[in-house]
């Protein structure tokens, strides 16, 4: 933070250090952002907060579970998959049913050393395949026919974070959409931020250099927006610094989820207080000629989980973080007519973590199906949102998702 | 403050000025384009509001809506003669396709209002949303939503105790508020308490006795399942009630009437107007009551509410310009209609979008509606704002889209010459503007409050420390992430 003209305190112990200095009178001039001048009418440090930490990977469109998680010793999926299916030697053997996609070798290696799990066929009943709807099921953890306007991220921060506002969002989407699954009913500080390319500063940080340097603070209404507008972008500079400043321990591959997850590494890093992150890496949905794009989609989720986990191991931070990929729906068991697979329902997904138990869980799908029908799920989505409740953060998840799911042994 | 005599009068013509004619703009519609604002000028308020509201332009009824209805249609009938099971899977699938038609109908929705022809009538149109509040999450059927708002619509011109009796027998609000559990014997309550707290009279103007009463009054209606609504003798309690201290053997429409005979009904909606349209603050009773009386007087003509308020002095005065805080679809609307953008046709853009900003498509979280003004803001929703303002500042990566969006959005370029996302040719065109300049322009086309001197100050840095295409881009994310971007 050397080179800005002002630097705002990271945490509300250091502002209360710093306010016997020049900062102090920022906090009582009418524009003040709010958590300093919460914290000093309060005169409360943060808490510590626990420091487990979901990183939540989104595979927008629709990813192939049979062509990820790969059962090459079934017949029917050869049967069903004449031209796009793949045979033992292409994969990464993972048990002697399954292999992991050709392009996944970084990700089979960390099976192999106990910190990848793969939770087989995973979905929900009475599928709905429409990519808006299915991902808005998944991301507010509904029943098919439920309709919630919440995300299960969301009320899991309505349930287990209220209290004072925090200095650090609670929750960030590096990407360029707020997901649903952290609307909420209660306010929380959350954030969501597109990537520039991390060199220059940002156009937030000159938005409050601009807004401090004002003599006359608006009144009203404008008085409110810029407040809380200041309040936002002091967060957004701060998470700017960190992830500008920061020096990964590990290179990580050249591409949009890569820079994500090294971003999110950053942060990690500072010891910033965040719960949950959201990425995002779109492109799944490969109606046609699927073999070249989910190749390059399936590298590219591979080398940056893998990127992103020995970085975090590097920095001894390995304990604290568990990530997890979910995508709205897998595809179709019987490829068609144009090289590709059409919508599906159940598929697997990862769970990646140094804490966790790397192996397969949950049923595999029964690919005992005709042309063109789709699996039955066998784990629901919820298992794994309770497992990850119950076990990852400690808190109830009855309270977050309305039900009793069972654990799945992952944690 | 004017007096409240006075605060009612038409704004004199030497008060009339282009000032006048973009606050006026900017609270009709969803944006302040300099044009339109001074065509507004040139018109004067009163005939401004008599283009906007001359003729009221119905919203075609979304594709899917259509093919819905008589799938859905065939599925009911099935039904009375299908097994349980049966029974249940076509519920779950009426309710699979309602939810499809509701992401359409939203996204249909959105380009109806954002086209600027139609800004002022959907508008007010969701004004009467907020008030006469019913919400998809309750109601369900896509049909009968949209049949909800034709019916608000086909009633602006009309009077409010019309739209009501209109509104108050349609299949959503009945399903929304209990009406069809409401009967002779058992009576509930929901629709009489709430007709009168929330849509006519407002808390502290009836007694409990008058709600029970009024439940016995509107007795005897039912919804089938295809949304026909049907008046039952049978469940009608038709005997002697006495609201209001009047007795006789009311119904629905009556106790209507009765509502509207009570003094506070004229001072219901007035207040709703001025906290919909003028400031988040309640204006006390006195500044009201002139307003009242006019409105009463016309038969409480809507037409005539509507003019009286937007050509009013108080309307018009210092205090209450630019000091509202846009609602999402406002801030949303007035983003694509400020870079002549069309709505991108996917329900992951638009519809998620508003979501995150806190406003999700006629589905208000309860019977009170969007409480609005400073609840639209905080370190949430301003994010997802931002996230907006980015979507259309940037190109839309093919790639990552799903194939139905794909075609959906290649149906929409084939009608012509249509952008989605700020064209990029702009952006370079803006970071080759000196920065005051640029902001002048800027703030001259997009705030209510044209003071660019906020911007001029941020314009400056940003210049510093970037180029071209990305100062293109930092430019207008300051400019339309800035306080004054939020405020109408």
């Amino acid at each position: 933070m050397a080179n800005t003209p002002f630097n705002y305190p990271a945490t509300r112990r250091e502002f209360l250090r710093q306010s016997a200095g020049g900062i102090g009178m920022i906090a009582f001039s009418s524009v003040a952002p709010a958590f300093l001048t919460n914290s000093v009418m309060a005169k409360v440090p943060s808490a510590e907060k626990d420091r487990s930490i979901l990183v939540l990977i989104q595979l927008a469109g629709g990813n192939d579970g049979l062509n990820t998680v790969v059962p090459y010793e079934d017949d029917n999926y050869h049967r069903l998959r004449p031209r796009i299916g793949f045979r033992k030697n292409d994969l990464h053997v993972v048990n002697d049913r399954f292999g992991l996609h050709p392009e996944c070798g970084s990700l089979a290696e960390l099976h192999r050393d106990g910190k990848l799990a793969i939770v087989q066929n995973v979905g929900y009943p009475n599928p709905n395949r429409s990519h808006f709807r299915s991902m808005e099921i998944w991301e507010t953890g509904s029943d098919s026919d439920e309709y919630l306007t919440s995300g299960w991220l969301g009320r899991f921060f309505d349930n287990c974070c209220s209290g004072a506002p925090e200095t650090d969002p609670v929750a960030m989407s590096i990407s360029n959409e707020m997901p649903d699954a952290f609307v909420a009913d209660g306010e929380h500080n959350v954030f969501s931020l597109a990537l520039g390319n991390g060199r220059s500063r940002s156009v937030g940080e000159d938005m409050l250099d601009a807004m401090r340097r004002e003599e006359k603070a608006p009144d009203g209404t404008a008085n409110f927006l810029q407040h809380t507008l200041m309040n936002a972008l002091i967060t957004e500079s701060r998470v700017q610094e960190r992830m500008r400043g920061y020096k990964p321990m590990t290179a990580y591959p050249n591409s949009a989820l890569a820079n994500s997850l090294k971003s999110v590494a950053a942060l990690i890093a500072s010891g910033q207080d965040t719960r949950v992150y959201f990425v995002s890496l779109g492109g799944f949905d490969t109606h046609a000629n699927q073999l070249a794009r989910h190749s390059t989609l399936m590298q590219q989720l591979s080398a940056a989980m893998s990127a992103f986990q020995a970085d975090i191991e590097a920095h001894g931070l390995d304990d604290q973080v568990l990530t997890m990929t979910f995508s709205e729906f897998g595809r179709r068991p019987s490829e068609n007519v144009s090289g590709g697979t059409d919508h599906g329902t159940a598929a697997p997904l990862f769970v990646m973590g140094s804490k966790i138990k790397g192996s397969v869980f949950g049923e595999a799908p029964d690919l005992n199906v005709e042309k063109n029908k789709d699996l039955t799920y066998s784990t629901d989505f919820r298992s794994v949102y309770s497992t990850v409740i119950r076990k990852w953060f400690e808190e109830d998840p009855l309270k977050v998702l309305g039900d009793s799911f069972d654990n799945i042994g992952f944690i | 403050m004017i007096s409240p005599n006075n605060a009612w009068k038409p704004l004199p013509e030497t008060a009339w000025n282009n000032a006048a004619a973009r606050h006026l703009a900017s609270r009709l519609g969803y944006s302040v384009n300099p044009r339109m604002v001074r065509q507004i000028e040139e018109n004067g308020p009163l005939r401004t509001l008599q283009t906007f509201f001359a003729r009221i332009h119905p919203q075609p009824a979304p594709e899917e809506l259509a093919s819905m209805r008589s799938e859905v249609m065939g599925m009911t009938r099935q039904m009375q003669d299908a097994g349980e099971l049966e029974k249940r899977q076509m519920r779950q699938e009426i309710q699979r396709l309602n939810r499809q038609a509701y992401s359409d109908y939203a996204v249909d929705w959105y380009a109806f209002a954002r086209n600027p022809r139609n800004s002022a009538q959907e508008k007010l149109v969701q004004f009467f949303q907020d008030v006469w509040v019913v919400s998809y999450q309750s109601v369900k059927s896509t049909n009968q939503l949209f049949e909800y708002q034709n019916t608000i619509r086909r009633n602006l011109g009309k009077s409010y105790p019309e739209m009501c009796k209109a509104l108050a027998v349609t299949p959503a609000m009945i399903r929304y508020l209990n009406l069809d559990q409401n009967r002779r014997g058992s009576p509930n309550e929901n629709f009489a308490r709430e007709l009168f707290e929330l849509f006519t009279l407002g808390e502290g103007n009836y007694t409990e006795q008058d709600i029970k009463e009024a439940a016995r009054a509107t007795t005897g209606y039912t919804a089938n399942q295809a949304g026909r609504v049907s008046f039952a003798e049978s469940r009608h309690d038709s005997g002697r009630k006495t609201i209001f201290g009047k007795s006789g053997k009311f119904n629905l429409e009556q106790v209507l009437d009765l509502a509207f005979e009570q003094p506070a009904a004229a001072r219901f909606l007035p207040r709703e107007l001025a906290k919909f349209y003028l400031t988040e603050e309640n204006l006390d009773d006195d500044m009201i009551q002139p307003l009242a009386d006019i409105w009463s007087a016309s038969g409480f003509s809507i037409p005539q509410l509507v003019s009286t308020f937007f050509t009013s002095r108080i309307f018009y005065q210092e205090a209450f310009r630019g000091n509202l805080i846009k609602s999402p679809t406002q801030y949303y609307l007035g983003l694509l209609q400020d870079f002549n953008l069309e709505v991108f046709p996917s329900a992951r853009r638009c519809v998620n979008q508003a979501r995150t900003m806190g406003q999700q498509f006629f589905n208000p979280p309860n019977v009170r509606g969007w409480v609005g003004g400073r609840h639209w803001i905080n370190s949430a929703t301003l994010s997802a704002r931002r996230s907006t303002v980015e979507s259309l500042l940037n190109p839309i990566q093919p790639k990552s889209l799903n194939a139905d969006e794909q075609m959906a959005m290649e149906r929409v370029l084939e009608s012509g010459d249509v952008n989605f996302t700020i064209p990029q040719d702009q952006l370079m065109a803006m970071s080759k503007v000196p920065p005051d300049v640029l902001a002048k322009r800027l703030a001259d086309k997009l705030y209510a409050n044209p003071d660019p001197s906020h911007l001029q100050d941020v314009f400056r840095k940003l210049e510093q420390s970037k180029s071209g295409r990305s100062l293109g881009i930092a430019y207008l994310t300051a400019a339309l992430t800035a306080p004054a971007y939020h405020l109408c």
